[in-house]
C-alpha cells in the first residue's frame, strides 16, 4: 500500500475525491462564473475595438448620399451587405464651395453578381486616386504603389485564387494588396481606383446587370466624402449643404460612431450586471456548501488537531479545497469561453451586425489572467471565515459532540 | 459508470455530428442547380455521425472491455475523420462570412475534438481496468 504524507494538497484532494458529485457541481458553478466574466469581457472588448476601427477606417466627418440610402451605407459599413446608389458628379464640386469645407472625395459604388459556386455578391468601392483620403491611407500601410488601372485592393475577408486573381463578370482582375482587418463590413469590399470601377461598371452592364441600364457611370458618383475645417460646426455646415439641395442626406459619422458606441455600453451594463449577480451566487453557494463541509467534518478536524495539526493547516485545509475548485473552475471556463469565442468570431460579428474585430493576444491572455485572479479570490473569500471558525473549535468537545 | 457517462456523452456529441449540419447550424442552403461544398460535407457527416452514436450505443451494451477498447478506438477514428472531412477532403464555402464557414466548421470541429477526447479518456478507463482482473468492465 501507498503511504502519503498529510499534507494540506493531499487532504484537499482527497476530500474534493471522496465526494464527486458535490465537486463537479462546484466546479460547474465557478467555470459558469469564469464563462460569463471573460467571455463578456472579450466580448465588450470585440465591440469597443472594432469601433475604434471602424472610427479611423472612415477617415471623413460628413458622408452625402442620396435621401433613404443611410441603411444602404450603415448596411455597407456594418454588415458587408453590398449596395449600390449613384447621383450626379456635379454635387462634389459645389460641396467644395460650401465654408467649412476642408476637402472632399467622391465615391462609387458597384456590386457583383455571384461570382462563381459557394460565394456571394460582393461590394466594389471606386475611390478617387487625386482626392481620397479615406481609404489610400489604409492601402499604403500594406502597398507601397499607388493602386493602377485594372488592379484591386481587397479586404481581409476576401479570399483569392493561387494566381492572386479575383474574377468578375468573367474577366481576371489582379489583386495588388489585401487590407488589414477591421471587423466592419469593410473587409468584406473590395476596392480599386475609379478608372478599374468604370471597367468593371461596363461589364457589369454587358453581363445584364439590370440596374446599370440607365445610369451614366462617368457623370455619377456614390458618395461624397467630406472633412471639415477645425472649428467649424458640423450641424452648420450640414445646414448649408441641405438648404443648397434637395433629395440628399448628411450622414455625421460621429453620429453613427455614437449610436453604435450606445449599443456597446448597453452591451457592457448587461454583462457587468450577469458577471455581478453570478459571482454573488457563487460566493453564497460556496459558503453554505463549505459551512455544511466544515460542520460534517469537525470530528476530522479535531482528529487532525490530536495529530498535531496547527489551526494554521486546519485553515489552509480548508481554503486549499476551495483554491482547487476555482482554479480548476476557473481553466476549465477560460477554455469553454476561449473555444466558444475565438472559433465563432466571424458567426458573432455578422449575428450582432456591429463592428466585432477581437483584441490581440497579448490584451485576451490579460483578461483570462485577470478572470483567473477574480475567480481565484472567490475561494478565500467565500470559505475565510469558516475556516477561521473551525480552526478555532475544541478537539475535546468536537470529537465528544453528538455521542 | 464512468464507461456509460463517456458513452452517453458520445451518443450525444454523434447525434449532433449527424443532424447539427441538417437542422441546429445549418450549413448553407442550396439555390437551384447550384449545389455547394457544404452541402457534401453535411451529408457526409450525416453518416459519421450516425456511426459515431451506433457505436456508442454498441459501447453503453457492451459489458467486455476488449469490445468498449475496440468501439472506442474506432469513435476515435470517426472523429478524427469529422475534422478532415470538414477542413481537408470536401470543406465548406470559402467566404469566411457564408454560415456554413462561420457557423457549421467551427461547431463540427469542436464536436470532432469533443469525441476524440471522449475515446481517448474511454480507452484509457478500460484500459486500466484490463490491467487489473477480469474481462467485464462493470460491476467488479
Amino acid at each position: 500500500m501507498e503511504n502519503n504524507a498529510l499534507t494540506t494538497r493531499y487532504l484537499a484532494l482527497q476530500n474534493l475525491k471522496r465526494k464527486p458529485l458535490r465537486t463537479v457541481g462546484l466546479l460547474i458553478i465557478v467555470a459558469l462564473v469564469a464563462t460569463v466574466i471573460y467571455a463578456g469581457g472579450l466580448f465588450s472588448a470585440g465591440i469597443s475595438n472594432g469601433l475604434e476601427s471602424m472610427k479611423s477606417r472612415l477617415g471623413a466627418d460628413l458622408m452625402i448620399v442620396p435621401t433613404g440610402y443611410d441603411e444602404g451605407v450603415e448596411g455597407i459599413l456594418l454588415k458587408g451587405e453590398p449596395s449600390y446608389f449613384y447621383f450626379d458628379k456635379s454635387v462634389e464640386q459645389d460641396i467644395q464651395a460650401i465654408p467649412g469645407v476642408r476637402r472632399t472625395s467622391s465615391q462609387f459604388y458597384l456590386t457583383s453578381l455571384n461570382q462563381d459556386c459557394c460565394s456571394i455578391p460582393v461590394q466594389f468601392i471606386g475611390f478617387d486616386s487625386e482626392t481620397d483620403f479615406s481609404i489610400q491611407p489604409w492601402i499604403s500601410e500594406v502597398y507601397s504603389e499607388s493602386v493602377g488601372d485594372g488592379e484591386l485592393v481587397i479586404g481581409s475577408d476576401i479570399t483569392v485564387d493561387e494566381n492572386n486573381q479575383l474574377k468578375f463578370f468573367g474577366k481576371y482582375y489582379d489583386v495588388a494588396a489585401k487590407l488589414d482587418e477591421t471587423g466592419t463590413g469593410l473587409d468584406q469590399a473590395v476596392y480599386a481606383n475609379r478608372n478599374t470601377l468604370m471597367h468593371l461598371f461596363e461589364e457589369a452592364r454587358s453581363s445584364g446587370l439590370a440596374f446599370t441600364e440607365n445610369i451614366n457611370p462617368e457623370n455619377s458618383i456614390s458618395n461624397v466624402l467630406v472633412e471639415l475645417e477645425d472649428g467649424y460646426d458640423a450641424d452648420a455646415v450640414i445646414h448649408d449643404i441641405r438648404s443648397h439641395y434637395d433629395g440628399l442626406q448628411v450622414i455625421k459619422t460621429k453620429n453613427m460612431i455614437t449610436g453604435i458606441a450606445g449599443h456597446l455600453e448597453q452591451i457592457r451594463v448587461i454583462f457587468y450586471l450577469f458577471a455581478a449577480v453570478f459571482l454573488v451566487i457563487a460566493l453564497v453557494v460556496f459558503t453554505l456548501v463549505f459551512s455544511v463541509i466544515a460542520n460534517e467534518r469537525k470530528k476530522e478536524f479535531a482528529i487532525l488537531r490530536i495529530l498535531g495539526a496547527t489551526r494554521g493547516k486546519l485553515v489552509w485545509i480548508i481554503i486549499s479545497e476551495a483554491l482547487l475548485l476555482c482554479g480548476l473552475g476557473g481553466v476549465i471556463g477560460l477554455v469553454i469561453s476561449n473555444v466558444g469565442i475565438l472559433s465563432f468570431t466571424t458567426f458573432i460579428g455578422d449575428s450582432i451586425s456591429l463592428p466585432y474585430l477581437l483584441p490581440g493576444i497579448s490584451a485576451i491572455v490579460a483578461g483570462a489572467v485577470a478572470t483567473l485572479i477574480i475567480i481565484l479570490l472567490l475561494g478565500p473569500v467565500s470559505t475565510g471565515y469558516i475556516a477561521y471558525s473551525i480552526s478555532r473549535v475544541e478537539a475535546y468537545r468536537a470529537l465528544k459532540e453528538g455521542e | 459508470m464512468k464507461n456509460k457517462v463517456i458513452g452517453i456523452l458520445t451518443l450525444i456529441a454523434g447525434a449532433l455530428i449527424a443532424i447539427g449540419p441538417q437542422i441546429l447550424f445549418k450549413v448553407c442552403d442550396t439555390d437551384g442547380d447550384m449545389v455547394m461544398k457544404c452541402f457534401y460535407t453535411s451529408r457526409v457527416v450525416l453518416g459519421i455521425g450516425i456511426e459515431i452514436a451506433v457505436l456508442a450505443l454498441i459501447q453503453l451494451l457492451q459489458k467486455h472491455r476488449e469490445a468498449i477498447i475496440a468501439s472506442n478506438i474506432a469513435i476515435l477514428l470517426n472523429g478524427i475523420f469529422t475534422i478532415v472531412v470538414t477542413d481537408l477532403l470536401i470543406g465548406v464555402c470559402n467566404n469566411p462570412h457564408m454560415r456554413c464557414h462561420s457557423l457549421t466548421k467551427p461547431a463540427l470541429n469542436i464536436l470532432g475534438v469533443v469525441v476524440i477526447i471522449l475515446a481517448v479518456v474511454g480507452i484509457r478507463f478500460a484500459g486500466s481496468k484490463t490491467a487489473g482482473n477480469g474481462d467485464e468492465a462493470d460491476g467488479k
